[in-house]
């Protein structure tokens, strides 16, 4: 057997602790070893010891999730693309009968990652009859090096992913809505917004694994818009739409800019010309800016930088 | 780094310790190449690797008992025994006629030398070495222990001698057998290290015949290495699992991690533990994003 290790430091006085690694296998494993052990420091020599090894633990498991069943993720229907909600719901509803961690069965939990932070600094409630919820992040990031070695194009996977593992330690459940004091609903993505759900038994075996079991309900529109003087065929533009944006924007986000079919005077007729730009306070900011103009409206993308 | 760094070397079982020693050191001081590394190597057939106990425990009490999970404690306050567990045939050790009553010219021995910090307790036993063996025919134990620190080495070193072939075969049977004997009493005072420095824990063992002749008639037979180890009692409770495993294809992390969960509470030494280790094999952790915080 090979042994690698790392170290994770104790608080001192080290009292009780909760640690969380995420980690990855080879695909196919199904058992793993480990041994933990406990680190001393001689404070006066600084001579370091490993005072207690715990007996090895060999973790078996065979399993493959089920991705269609479960209601995970947040209760966006009647909320818009970019809100910032009070008390947002996260959905772990669990098709199966958690079972109460115990001993080294402590795999009971229902986690929930995205590469959107839904939490910022809130505070999560509605777990504490099942036992204790911990929010952590960590960073996926892949490449194709081996085979760009041999010439294929570099590519890369990058995701700052941040999330919550609740423990069943206190019993186990079958339906569940955590509450974010304050959530936020990202534009980035439209309706379809980032995340995954998952349900894990008590040996650790992943159950469940799905995304957002929702679309956010409503995208955001603005109105009383002042349409600047123009010609009756607006051959030239003539003036400046000032939109003042009705949600936070975040990355690239897609614009639309619907005319009303019905009119006789459409406001967009032209091609391959007109700019936009991006203010923040009064301050523009970095930006990207391109169109594709229809008979009756206009799609922008910005491209916030 | 360090002063010192003592390394031990593969030797051949049969090799003249004595007359080759330009050639082949047992301990040589050399100058470190990879700090963190210590090469050992046990003689032949002096492991038991049918149940993988471990060579060498401790025990608080007169005891050669050397159960499961048991390690070598490290306790300052209790005396305890050393107890050495071996699977070794006759042969690996003396080269005399394994014949009952066989008489060794200068008598047999089997010297055992550790770190100074393994200590004999002077008062325990007012000065007698113990020596706990299967049979009232048994070798005869003997314990010299240097500590002082102007000594140019610093030891402690038990003999245990016989006179005929008969006193050795009870730990070393012609047709090997797992065996254990304890020593006592000893206080081993302080944690080993976990870099090659003063606070190893290795013992260094070496079989002779002739032991009470002239040094030039000493024929060293067998050698051993153990790789001692000292632990306390547990500090407090630790469970450990996974959260999320999935086997068939493996979670990369993409959606929602594996994760290995640690958890436990600490109710004694709460000032001293300093981290957390974790050996494993066959995964991989996650990097932390710095970047990001």
């Amino acid at each position: 057997m090979r042994l690698s290790r790392f170290e994770i430091p104790l608080l001192t006085p080290a009292t009780a602790f909760n640690v969380l690694i995420p980690v990855t296998f080879p695909n196919g494993q199904t058992s793993t070893n480990f041994y933990v052990a406990y680190q001393v420091v001689n404070t006066t020599t600084g001579f370091k010891s490993i005072a207690y090894v715990e007996p090895i633990l060999t973790v078996s498991i065979s399993q493959t999730a089920n991705t269609a069943t479960g209601s995970f993720g947040p209760t966006v229907s009647s909320n818009t693309v970019g809100e910032t909600v009070s008390n947002l719901n996260i959905k772990g509803d669990s098709p199966t009968s958690l079972i109460t961690n115990s001993g080294n069965n402590i795999g009971t939990a229902f986690s929930y990652f995205s590469e959107w932070d839904y939490f910022g600094a809130s505070t999560v409630s509605g777990f504490s009859s099942y036992g204790e919820c911990y929010i952590l992040k960590y960073l996926h990031y892949t490449t194709n090096y081996a085979s760009y070695l041999l010439g294929s194009t570099f590519t890369y996977s990058y995701k700052s992913m941040k999330g919550i593992v609740c423990h069943c330690d206190l019993s186990g459940y079958t339906t569940l809505n955590l509450v974010i004091s304050t959530g936020y609903i990202p534009s980035k993505w439209g309706i379809t917004i980032p995340g995954y759900g998952a349900i894990s038994q008590n040996t650790g075996r992943l159950l469940y694994l799905r995304s957002n079991y929702q679309n956010v309900g409503n995208t955001p529109t603005v109105s009383g818009i002042t349409f600047p003087a123009v010609g009756p065929n607006m051959v030239q533009v003539v003036g400046v739409f000032n939109i003042s944006l009705p949600v936070p924007l975040d990355e690239s986000v897609q614009l639309k800019i619907t005319g009303n079919p019905s009119s006789t005077n459409l406001p967009f007729t032209f091609s391959n010309t007109g700019t936009c730009a991006l203010y923040y306070n009064g301050v523009k900011t970095s930006a990207g800016c391109n169109f594709v103009p229809t008979p009756t409206e206009v799609v922008y993308t910005l491209t916030i930088l | 780094m360090f002063t010192d760094i003592y390394c031990a070397v593969l030797i051949p079982q049969d090799t003249d310790i004595v007359n080759g020693y330009g050639a082949l050191p047992l301990v040589a001081t050399t100058t470190p190449k990879n700090t963190l590394t210590i090469t050992t190597s046990n003689s032949q057939d002096w492991t038991d690797f049918v149940t993988n106990t471990k060579p060498l425990v401790s025990s608080v009490a007169a005891s050669n008992t050397n159960s499961p999970g048991d390690s070598l404690l490290q306790d300052i306050s209790n005396p305890q025994s050393l107890v050495f567990s071996w699977k070794a045939p006759f042969s690996s050790v003396s080269s005399f006629s394994a014949s009952p009553g066989t008489t060794i010219t200068n008598g047999w021995g089997i010297m055992i030398m550790m770190n100074p910090s393994i200590e004999f307790d002077m008062t325990t036993t007012s000065g007698v070495l113990q020596s706990t063996q299967q049979t009232s025919n048994t070798l005869t134990p003997n314990v010299t222990s240097v500590t002082s620190s102007t000594a140019y080495n610093q030891y402690t070193l038990i003999k245990l001698t016989g006179t005929i072939v008969d006193h050795l075969q009870h730990i070393f049977a012609v047709t090997a057998t797992k065996t254990a004997f304890g020593l006592y009493p000893f206080k081993v005072k302080p944690f080993s290290s976990i870099y090659p420095d003063n606070n190893c824990m290795d013992f260094m063992i070496a079989t002779v015949d002739g032991i009470n002749g002239p040094q030039n008639t000493m024929t060293y037979k067998g050698y051993f290495l153990i790789n001692g180890f000292t632990q306390s009692t547990s500090a407090g409770t630790i469970n450990m699992g996974f959260i999320n495993y999935q086997s068939s294809t493996a979670m990369d992390g993409s959606q929602v991690p594996t994760m290995l969960r640690i958890k436990g509470s600490v109710t004694n030494n709460q000032t001293s533990l300093d981290s957390l280790i974790v050996f494993f094999d066959t995964l991989t952790p996650y990097f932390s994003n710095k970047h990001a915080g």
